[in-house]
């Protein structure tokens, strides 16, 4: 069954119920929402307006988790082709789809051993040059600016 | 899942660990750069010695001369901990310390170290290097 809305010089819309329907009432917002707002449902039928999908500005471009010590390996990531293994503690992290640009912020974690929050060590750029639109270069420090590689490193990329 | 290697400009080596395949990492090997497609067993799984890593004909070898010189920064920086305390001593003249005993002390440690610059000097693999480096902690 399904309810067909003509248009005033030709064609038509129409709304569809699925081949096995239930019995489901769906309840539309009395508004028109803002713009860039999507239909939310609280679950059991009434509709309302929400966020919708986020400003590309606010998604995560890329990430990854990988430990960088005895044979490096990556755990997970997304819109990552590969890392790099440069040297203790230094480390590329490529790009499956580059960047529009490189003036993307670079977050992230390293701890010296998965198994302990007590090594917890520092993550940054590897200099100015670091940034580049298919990748990131990154070295994980000790507290005295020495590199150590560390088992639990996690590497964020905003724009 | 493979690896691919290539010799960096400083003559060491960049290992690239693939995500979904060797095919779609290769794009990362910089422009121009002759690289190799290796199994991951041809990589060291120790990585003490990362940065004397070179490429050799079939594996990542280490160099035992930059291993060398990597044990002798790791043995500077031991050694300047086990003075640190009695350095202390020494420079400040804390008065109800031993002056002469710290010196004692110090001098035992440069002796100590003296012994493990040689067996560094006269090493023909890496890991004796480690050993004597790992057998002072």
């Amino acid at each position: 069954m399904s309810l067909r809305l003509n248009g005033s010089t030709s064609g038509y819309v129409e709304i569809d119920a699925p081949a096995t329907a239930g019995s489901n009432t769906l309840i539309l917002p009395d508004g028109n929402g803002t713009s860039g707002q999507a239909l939310q449902t609280n679950g059991s039928g009434a509709l309302s307006w929400g966020p919708g999908v986020a400003n590309d500005a606010q998604l995560c471009k890329a990430w990854v988790n990988f430990d960088g010590t005895g044979t490096v390996a990556i755990r997970a990531s997304y819109n990552v082709s590969s890392i790099t293994d440069n040297g203790t503690g230094d480390y590329t992290v490529n790009f499956t789809t580059a960047l529009s640009d490189v003036n993307y912020a670079v977050t992230g974690s390293a701890a010296l051993s998965s198994a302990t929050n007590t090594s917890a060590r520092i993550l940054s750029p590897r200099g100015t040059t670091a940034l580049a639109t298919g990748s990131c270069r990154i070295h994980t420090d000790n507290d005295l600016g020495a590199v150590n590689d560390c088992a639990l490193v996690s590497v964020a990329i905003l724009r | 899942m493979n690896r691919i290697i290539y010799q960096t400009e400083s003559g060491g080596v960049a290992v690239i660990i693939p995500i979904e395949s060797v095919e779609l990492a290769l794009k990362d090997v910089p422009e121009g750069v002759p690289y190799e497609i290796v199994d991951v067993d041809a990589i060291p799984s120790d990585r003490f010695f990362r940065n004397a890593w070179v490429m050799g004909d079939c594996c990542v070898e280490h160099d035992l001369d930059k291993c060398k010189a990597l044990g002798h920064d790791i043995r500077r920086q031991q050694r300047a901990e086990e003075f640190k305390p009695f350095d202390d001593i020494i420079a400040k003249q804390i008065p109800g310390t031993d002056a002469v005993a710290a010196e004692t002390a110090r001098s035992d440690i440069r002796l100590k170290y003296a012994l493990i610059q040689d067996v560094i000097d006269g090493a023909s693999t890496p890991e004796e290097i480690k050993l004597a480096l790992e057998a002072n902690k």
